[in-house]
């Protein structure tokens, strides 16, 4: 029987990766993943939440909400991306580096 | 729910819609005719204008009984939102001047529309944010406010630093407020909903449950991104570099104020009531003393940067972070004259930091640098500049006779008040280092000889006037503070604090 537990650590393990993705990856895309999984995670455990336990708030609106939040974040992320490529020629997190002390 | 307390509660937000109006005319001006597009600034500035003006009018109802009524309403529009929303708007208003006087925003002619486009969006997240009252309404307020910012700050399109800025401003906030979001969920999960009235108390339990204390750090490094307190403030050295000056005023600015309203709600929520009225915090394990060591970093750390930094809006970047974590501080302690200290401070906090912003704005077309270094002998070059330039940096040290220094002494009343000596000797510590890096820049002003002999534009009266209406209140607050102190107390004793 799979119960909120399974979703608990399901969730904590994409949480993790999408963490560890966001800060050790180079590339702007790769880094932009770890926060869709970062998002998603959230969003499963707030339906799990919901499924399992008896809460006031209705997460498959929550989870909704934050499904149009991504998206119009990874719309504005990837304008953004497309523009920095077109000034640096590439889209490497490292190798950005004009504003220094 | 009746259906006149829905029309109550719809007309809560009513300044927002105002907000939402202009918007969609705006964008409908902007893919019109030329003629109408370069109205824009005009209608932007009377949208605002409205705005302030109904958000005034329907205070008075808003004070009465609304929060008792419904304390899981979504949104909440009582004195304390009142009074964060006010400061938005009206600084939004001076946003517009600044944004007509940004030669490096206007340099990109065709997009003017777009820019008020983004500043609007801006706006409306900062309202909503100040009346959220909820986590998930404060987080979609949160992406509201952000998403736009993410890309003003990329607004000079083939400018490698802007579009750098953008870049990092865009990775970190979008992982601090994902993490925040999965914080909520800890959060819901062990309380059982996510309205900000049923977290009473779970600040002050925080050993007994270790998703509370995870879901309540996420949480606070979602806030705490937004208003850069230490350790999450990589972006604002960044951001603030990069993006045009205007821009930048208003991040640190405006977005700072929406970001503390949201972050006091959310803790005075989580501290229990007696804790709050006892005014006197046993520093275990609870939130106050983790707010308390998030303070004295965020100021040790925004002012000893500070020292070291030779581009001007770096160093205001620096100096604000020392500013939050003197809010921050005021936060800690909880208590009455803590909450009384943050819109004090807020509103000198406006006033000064746009002043010193304007000053580098109107520098920056005359010798186009942002460099201290090419500030040298100004004084003598810009003498009305350059003494407005000594008000600004005076009040931001917080010496007498001006306003900042009443901002920090009603922050140090409420820190003494509920006994954090620790927190006061950082603070009064950090004082002293902010003089030292504030009168730098004078010493440059005056008593450094300028490499050129050019003689540069003078200002227009406009600019004068501009600069004086924020100058001047500083000075006269710096004498005669009690109105200020007396309209916070009223808004918030209404509010129920």
């Amino acid at each position: 029987m799979v119960g909120l537990n399974h979703f608990l650590i399901l969730t904590s393990i994409l949480f993790s990766l999408g963490l560890f993705g966001v800060i050790t990856r180079k590339n702007a895309i790769t880094v932009l993943m770890g926060l869709e999984l970062i998002l998603n995670a959230a969003s499963l455990n707030f339906v799990a939440i919901t499924r399992f336990t008896d809460v006031a708030a209705s997460g498959q609106v929550i989870s909704l909400f934050i499904i149009v939040l991504a998206a119009s974040e990874a719309a504005i992320a990837l304008a953004i991306v497309l523009n920095l490529y077109k000034n640096f020629n590439n889209v490497n997190v490292d190798e950005i580096n004009s504003l220094k002390e | 729910m009746e259906m006149t307390n829905q029309l109550n509660y719809l007309s809560t937000l009513i300044p927002e819609y105002i907000i939402i109006f202009f918007l969609m005319v705006i964008v409908f001006m902007d893919i019109s005719k030329e003629k109408i597009a370069a109205k824009i600034p005009l209608v932007a500035m009377s949208g605002i204008f409205l705005a302030i003006i109904v958000a005034v009018i329907f205070s008075g109802n808003f004070y009465s009984t609304e929060k008792i009524l419904d304390p899981n309403a979504i949104f909440v529009n009582d004195g304390f939102a009142f009074i964060f929303k006010f400061m938005v708007l009206a600084s939004s208003l001076i946003m517009i001047y600044f944004f007509r006087h940004d030669e490096e925003v206007n340099s990109y002619k065709g997009r003017k529309g777009e820019f008020y486009i983004l500043f609007y969006s801006m706006v409306l997240g900062m309202l909503l944010l100040a009346s959220a009252n909820d986590l998930i309404s404060a987080y979609v307020a949160l992406e509201v406010l952000s998403l736009p910012s993410y890309v003003a700050a990329g607004f000079l399109k083939r400018d490698n630093r802007s579009s750098e800025a953008s870049l990092k401003y865009l990775l970190f906030g979008s992982a601090a407020s994902g993490v925040m979001l999965f914080g909520i969920s800890l959060i819901m999960l062990s309380v059982g909903s996510t309205s900000f009235a049923s977290l009473t108390g779970i600040g002050t339990v925080i050993p007994a449950d270790v998703l509370v204390v995870m879901g309540l750090l996420f949480i606070i490094g979602g806030f705490g991104y937004k208003i850069s307190m230490v350790p999450f403030h990589f972006w604002a050295p960044d951001v603030f570099e990069g993006s045009p000056v205007s821009v930048t005023t208003f991040l640190s600015v405006s977005s700072k104020i929406a970001g503390v309203a949201v972050f006091a709600r959310f803790v005075l929520s989580s501290i229990s009531p007696e804790l709050q009225t006892a005014g006197i915090l046993d520093l275990g394990m609870n939130i106050n003393s983790i707010l308390v060591f998030f303070s004295i970093i965020t100021m040790t750390v925004g002012n000893f940067t500070a020292i070291f930094q030779t581009n001007m809006k770096r160093l205001l970047a620096y100096s604000s972070i020392g500013h939050i974590g003197f809010i921050v501080a005021a936060l800690a302690c909880g208590s009455e004259n803590g909450m009384l200290a943050i819109p004090t401070y807020l509103l000198i906090y406006t006033l000064m930091n746009f002043g010193a912003f304007l000053v580098i704005l109107l520098i920056k077309s005359r010798i186009n640098s942002e460099d201290i270094r090419d500030y040298k002998g100004l004084g003598y070059k810009m003498p009305f500049l350059s003494v407005m330039m000594v008000i600004f940096m005076v009040s931001l040290a917080g010496l007498p006779p001006t306003a900042g220094f009443w901002a920090k002494f009603y922050v140090f009343t409420a820190i003494m008040e509920s006994k954090l000596y620790l927190l006061a000797i950082a603070a009064i510590f950090n004082t002293v280092v902010a003089v030292f890096y504030y009168f730098r820049i004078l010493k440059t002003l005056y008593f450094e000889k300028s490499d050129s002999e050019e003689v540069l534009p003078i200002l227009s009266t406009g600019n004068k006037t501009v600069l004086a209406l924020l100058g001047v209140p500083l000075l006269i607050l710096g004498i005669y503070f009690s109105p200020v102190i007396e309209l916070a107390r009223e808004t918030l004793k209404i509010a129920g604090f």
